[in-house]
């Protein structure tokens, strides 16, 4: 069999999961795919800004999408509502979204455990400190807009990595921030509180080197370790905690037992329906984002969408 | 000792008062604390015509034995306590915020195709009107949704019954409570969304400062005695339930998460909070006949008794 190989941006459990077992257990591999990681965190500022309060003028490919558009990655996976303006904001011609990814991401709006917050209406003009362009940012958005007029909405730009917004918050630099596991879990075994919480899709964006063929390849990969991860969660539930311990020892002190295994959801790569794609488009821009995209149609490449997945089945 | 009616509560939503009747709290305060009957469930059935709370009867469970002037006080969600002191014909004010900060989260069945918020767009979400889990619903999901594709239908209070009606199919979604949450997941369900809520004390003026301070003196001890060991009190979601309904008897502590019960101490309703509460309620059709959110509150019990409390 002919091998061809496709270097993805590196990624985490809470994002990619499926496609870490897809790598670790030979399953691109058997379908004829030599997976790479790139790593996308490379110089990446951790620091926690309270004076930047929206991502008008930030780079939304700080970290997701900086080797894709160096030409140096053949596709990533983010969440849907970061790489919507990603690809409108792309330098790579062919540069679409084909598809969903595995996993539909758990996160949550967290406090210290001396806050005066225990509900998503205490908030109000308190500053929660998010990732711009990323997942837990929009997360965020959309958990205290159910609460909270958006007036009383106050976020700053918090660093990608649940990590560097858990000490922020721990230090009292920001009131709540959002976080993804195993952080969630660390949080609330030191005491914080998870104030809301909820699950949200990712989609992968690649170049025309991932073509129909290809990405149905890899979907057939991806379905192989859905299968299994579903038929036995609690056995993949220490990725979560390996992919970080080496860096992070306090991770390393958390055990299978602290995780949840229902905080877990993969399901089958699919493609993005089309009323959720315009939902989606539709409510990003009424944040102020998404401006120069016309049609949102524009942001996926159909043919590979529906070619990649179709074939996979 | 003075003799207090409370309406019968769950553990969700009054662990620490349970706790304290248990362990002799309010008897050591001087308060001959008696529970009345049990919790109400009016109509079991799902009502897919019922589309929102309009003419139904905001009492039909938490505030029926008060209005009946059978018991003194109850303790409900905020939302809805709002929505029943506008319509009391007892007088009843809130007088203060319980303690326990109560958690409940939509969940869907394995088998559904929803995984996020969004695509409960259009979709029949049951939810109990006048309830917590019904304006927590609403919340969350205006959160993810304009308001024109958030479909909510009356559901019966008490979170098995709910539960049963999603997992049949009859609905897409509900909102559930602890310990149901907990066994809608080990049973493969998904919650969706989740969050934590608010509630308040209604009472009559049987229930005056130095009563409500001597009642806060004993629930602020449970709060210290939950906290020092939620563990320990996890086992109160079980006991509550199992002889009614096994499948919970088969639950232990370890399958509960200690992070979903937080308890803290009892206090008043902050006033901008009461302001905003009432704003949101009135935007979605509610608590049309109330001009002020301060006055569905007894300022004088709830500002002398929890300054009484400390």
């Amino acid at each position: 069999m002919e091998m061809k190989k496709l270097v993805l941006e590196n990624t985490s459990p809470f994002q990619g999961l499926a496609e870490l077992v897809a790598d670790k257990e030979g399953l691109f591999e058997k379908e004829g795919l030599i997976i790479e990681w790139a790593d996308r965190e490379k110089g990446v500022d951790k620091k926690t800004h309270t004076d930047v309060t929206d991502p008008k003028g930030l780079d939304p490919h700080v970290s997701h999408g900086k080797l894709f558009e160096q030409g140096k990655a053949d596709m990533y996976n983010a969440c849907e509502w970061g790489n919507y303006c990603r690809v409108q904001d792309t330098s790579v011609q062919s540069g679409r979204q084909i598809g969903r990814r595995a996993i539909i991401t758990y996160a949550g709006l967290v406090v210290r455990p001396d806050s005066e917050v225990y509900t998503p209406q205490q908030l109000a003009n308190k500053l929660v400190g998010v990732p711009f362009y990323f997942g837990t940012h929009y997360l965020a958005l959309h958990m205290l807009e159910g609460f909270l007029p958006r007036d009383q909405i106050k976020l700053c730009q918090a660093p990608n990595g649940s990590r560097y917004r858990f000490d922020s918050m721990m230090s009292g630099e920001i009131e709540a921030t959002t976080l993804t596991e195993p952080y969630l879990s660390l949080a609330e075994k030191k005491g914080c509180r998870v104030i809301a919480s909820a699950f949200y899709h990712g989609t992968e964006v690649a170049s025309d080197k991932v073509d129909a063929e290809t990405y149905n390849k890899f979907n057939r990969a991806v379905k192989e370790a859905v299968k299994r991860i579903n038929a036995d969660k609690t056995k993949y539930l220490h990725h979560f905690i390996d992919c970080h311990k080496d860096k992070d020892p306090e991770i390393g002190t958390l055990t299978v037992d602290d995780l949840r295994a229902s905080r877990i959801v993969v399901k089958d790569p699919a493609p993005i329906p089309d009323w959720e794609l315009k939902a989606t488009a539709d409510w990003i821009k009424s944040w102020g984002m998404l401006t120069e995209t016309e049609d949102h149609m524009d942001l996926v490449n159909m043919d590979v969408q529906v070619g990649g997945h179709a074939a996979a089945e | 000792m003075k003799k207090l009616v409370l309406e019968a509560t769950a553990p969700f939503q009054g662990l620490p008062e349970l706790v304290a009747y248990d362990e002799g709290l309010f008897e050591a305060e001087g308060l001959d604390v008696h529970w009345g009957g049990k919790e109400e469930v009016a109509d079991k059935t799902i009502r897919k015509d019922l589309t929102s709370p309009d003419g139904l009867d905001p009492f039909s469970s938490h505030g029926a034995l008060f209005e009946r002037g059978e018991a003194d006080m109850y303790n409900a969600c905020e939302w809805g306590n709002y929505c029943r002191v506008q319509d009391t014909s007892k007088q009843g004010r809130q007088i203060g915020r319980r303690s326990v900060v109560a958690y409940a989260g939509i969940v869907v069945r394995p088998d559904s195709d929803v995984y996020t918020p969004q695509q409960l767009a259009g979709r029949t979400v049951a939810v109990p009107f006048y309830f917590g889990t019904h304006y927590l619903a609403l919340h969350m999901l205006e959160g993810f949704l304009p308001r024109d594709q958030i479909n909510v239908c009356r559901a019966p209070n008490g979170s098995r019954l709910r539960f049963d009606a999603m997992m049949r199919g009859d609905i897409e979604a509900t909102t559930l409570t602890e310990p149901y949450l907990t066994l809608a997941e080990k049973q493969g369900c998904r919650v969706v969304c989740a969050a934590f809520f608010h509630g308040t004390e209604v009472a009559s003026d049987r229930v005056d400062t130095g009563t409500y301070a001597k009642f806060n003196r004993a629930v602020k001890e449970a709060v210290r005695r939950i906290n020092a060991d939620k563990r320990k009190y996890l086992q109160y979601f079980i006991d509550r339930h199992a002889d009614e309904d096994p499948e919970i008897g088969t639950l232990t502590v370890d399958d509960l998460r200690e992070s979903r019960l937080v308890v803290v101490d009892p206090a008043p309703i902050p006033v901008e909070e009461a302001q905003r509460t009432a704003e949101w309620l009135k935007g979605w059709g509610m608590l049309a006949d109330t001009k002020a959110a301060t006055d569905l509150i007894n300022m004088e019990v709830q500002t002398g008794a929890h300054a009484a409390a400390e």
